[in-house]
């Protein structure tokens, strides 16, 4: 046990002073940091300008920009301009008489954001230098003209004002009632967890799978097998270099939580992100199971293939099986979930078998039909085989680590294995 | 402090590596294990180590089964191998804290190590930075890291220079003196005759002689004579003529001319006749096989 604690700190030291590592994670806190500051910047920069409170959002404070209205058409100009005014209130919208060429002049030379020109019932023209990719002018003036047209028509057919405006804006009442999951909401933030659980056991499941084969190819092994128990240095390293992932892990979503929390404003005003990651306390419960689960039972795979290998080169190789099973069950995953059916039967197969549980029982609590008992026999038989593979895993490793040369097929495997027990 | 081997044997998927090996090896002496690739040297010293149990067989220190934990061994394997990427002091700590120190006395006796075969310059370089050479010395100093009271060094001197080897010389006879038990495996069986009072060869996973080496160079038949001279021709030619009763046997070697005589009990005769011929003769003496021919004797196929 002291030896085993002795080498957990070992190879958890090394990942934490491992320059790559470092620079990695610290690379990765300033992305997620910065790249939620990206709203917050600029903003500041375009409200340079205006002013240098720039936080402040108060419309009435700033400048808005204008828009350049002519109407060649309506009879009632003064109610054309108006109704504009109104539903573009972002806008100043000003009323011009010069022709359409020097209209153009003008916006090029930035004296007017844009301008209307309304030329008919149904035909108007948008003069603008630049369309912004979120530029929605263009639409509310496409919807204005229709409100318009049918204001128009209504009114030409004898309808009074009161009537046409109920008619237009008339407000349904309407509620919903959910009795399964909100696939949408749940959908974005299971896609990420997903993602994360995909990229972490990958990731580290590969650095304990270099790290053994480095250790044998270095014939660093050869001393340390005859100081310490096989398992003990398996364990040891798997559990070591799940540590380091989770510091790493943790290190990251937390700078992207302050992050978060610093330039919320920024980012979030619509609130809508923060009610997509109102995620429920137990579905981090089960992704945080998941998530360890998962990691162990690839890593154990992962070490006891990789210390069949003389060389790293051939580690590559074969690690290869359990890549692909994974990368297909991601895969299977993904596709199960954009398609909105999480509880076909495939998934639900999956969800039981433990090397495909981790993710697609996580997809099915997220956003499927599941009952608490099958979560709980899925985490049960989940256990159980990493508990499984782990003995296993401790014992192709104890025999691999001392193999040099042609790596053995898996019939010798067994053989071996047999005959140690 | 005695090591006892009894009766080992292991097989690995059916086949035989060990076939009853049995080893004897005294404090404050080197025990010399010798044998070709693959005779099964490595097996041994892993069982002795624990790495994995034999099939069956004992190993035993003053008679009772052996305690790792009590008795630390050190280990400088053939293929040598370290962390390459980490710095030395970190990695020979790390190897000490494994075999049970607390890390101030593992780093304590890594310094010290260090220290002794002049490499405390590289303490805390990358392993990699240093020359073959110098990688051998701090696996020399890794292997006595955890101040073992068994020594195990598997071709400890490939690689090294003369002044090197004279070092790590100088340290093996320490640690003799020190009363530790020394298991010496090489091919250079200069080091071996050097150094080691007992021997044992392996071949094809059996002992196949062992015991203390003067006896065993002892033991061979003591009828062949070496003698040297400016005279060569002349003496052969005698004992050709006149000897042709006593000599079976002649042979020119780079030693000297070398002639077998058909008894051991004609040695004292055979003299007394060459020595009244008046020849110019330099030396004389009974041949003793060194420890290549024993070991060529013993391991031919």
């Amino acid at each position: 046990m002291k030896q085993f604690i002795n080498i957990l700190k070992f190879e958890y030291g090394t990942y934490l002073k491992n320059k790559a590592f470092i620079i990695i994670t610290i690379l990765m806190m300033l992305i997620v940091g910065v790249g939620l500051t990206v709203p917050r910047i600029i903003d500041m920069v375009e409200n340079k300008k205006g002013d240098t409170n720039v936080g402040d959002t108060d419309v009435d404070d700033t400048e808005l920009p204008i828009v350049a209205f002519v109407d060649n058409f309506s009879t009632d100009i003064q109610a054309s301009l108006t109704l504009f005014q109104e539903k573009l209130p972002d806008k100043e919208i000003v009323l011009v008489d010069i022709d359409e060429s020097e209209i153009k002049k003008s916006v090029e030379e930035g004296k007017y954001e844009s301008a209307v020109v309304v030329t008919g019932a149904k035909n108007y023209k948008y003069i603008v230098n630049d369309i912004k990719m979120y530029d929605t002018t263009r639409d509310s003036i496409k919807e204005i003209m229709i409100y318009k047209y049918r204001v128009d028509t209504m009114q030409s057919l004898g309808l009074s004002m009161d009537q046409t405006n109920d008619l237009l804006n008339v407000e349904i009442q309407g509620e919903v009632v959910q009795s399964g999951k909100d696939q949408f909401m749940n959908f974005i933030y299971t896609y990420v967890m997903v993602f994360a659980l995909y990229i972490v056991i990958m990731l580290y499941g590969q650095l304990v799978a270099s790290g053994v084969a480095s250790e044998k190819s270095s014939r660093a092994m050869e001393l340390l097998i005859t100081s310490a128990k096989p398992s003990s240095l398996m364990f040891g390293k798997v559990i070591g270099i799940g540590l380091a992932g989770l510091t790493q892990m943790v290190l990251i979503i937390s700078s992207g939580v302050i992050s978060f929390i610093l330039n919320k404003d920024f980012i979030d005003g619509s609130g809508m992100l923060s009610q997509v990651l109102d995620i429920p306390a137990s579905t981090l419960v089960y992704m945080l199971i998941f998530f360890v689960l998962g990691y162990f039972i690839y890593a154990f795979m992962y070490a006891a293939l990789a210390s069949l290998a003389s060389r790293v080169e051939d580690m590559t190789t074969l690690v290869m099986p359990v890549t692909l099973i994974f990368v297909v069950m991601f895969m299977v995953t993904m596709m199960s979930m954009s398609s909105g059916n999480v509880d076909s039967t495939l998934m639900k197969v999956c969800s039981f078998l433990p090397i495909t549980s981790p993710m697609a029982m996580f997809v099915r609590i997220t956003m499927g039909n599941v009952k608490f008992f099958e979560i709980i026999i899925s985490i049960v038989l989940l256990i159980g085989s990493t508990l499984g593979i782990g003995y296993l895993a401790s014992g192709i490793y104890r025999m691999g680590v001392l193999l040099y040369g042609k790596t053995p097929k898996p019939s010798e495997i067994f053989k071996m294995l047999k005959s140690s027990r | 402090m005695k090591l006892i081997a009894n009766n080992l044997t292991k097989s690995f998927a059916e086949k035989e590596v060990l076939q009853s090996i049995s080893l004897e090896a005294q404090s404050g002496q080197a025990m010399g294990l010798l044998g070709r690739n693959g005779a099964g040297k490595t097996t041994t010293i892993r069982i002795i180590m624990g790495v994995f149990p034999g099939d069956s067989g004992q190993i035993t220190i003053d008679g009772e089964k052996i305690n790792r934990d009590k008795f630390k061994i050190g280990y400088l394997p053939e293929e040598r191998g370290l962390y390459p990427k980490k710095e030395i002091l970190e990695q020979m700590t790390y190897l000490g804290v494994l075999k049970g120190m607390n890390s101030k006395d593992a780093r304590k006796s890594s310094i010290k190590w260090l220290e002794r075969l002049g490499m405390t310059e590289y303490t805390n370089k990358k392993l990699t930075t240093l020359s073959k050479g110098n990688q051998q010395k701090i696996q020399l100093a890794a292997t006595l890291v955890s101040n073992p009271d068994i020594v195990i060094l598997d071709e400890p001197f490939s690689g090294l220079d003369p002044v090197n080897a004279m070092l790590l010389k100088d340290v093996v006879k320490e640690l003799i003196v020190e009363d530790k038990i020394v298991l010496f495996s090489s091919h250079q069986m200069n080091y071996i005759e050097e150094f080691c009072d007992n021997i044992a060869i392996l071949n094809k996973g059996k002992i196949v002689l062992s015991g203390n080496l003067k006896e065993i160079k002892r033991s061979y038949d003591r009828s062949k004579m070496v003698v040297l001279s400016t005279q060569q021709d002349k003496i052969e030619e005698f004992c050709k003529t006149s000897l042709n009763k006593m000599v079976v046997g002649l042979d020119r070697t780079a030693d000297g001319l070398m002639i077998q005589l058909d008894s051991a009990s004609k040695k004292n005769e055979f003299l007394s006749l060459l020595s009244q011929q008046n020849y110019d003769i330099d030396g004389m003496y009974v041949y003793e096989p060194s420890l290549n021919d024993i070991f060529v004797e013993y391991t031919e196929d």
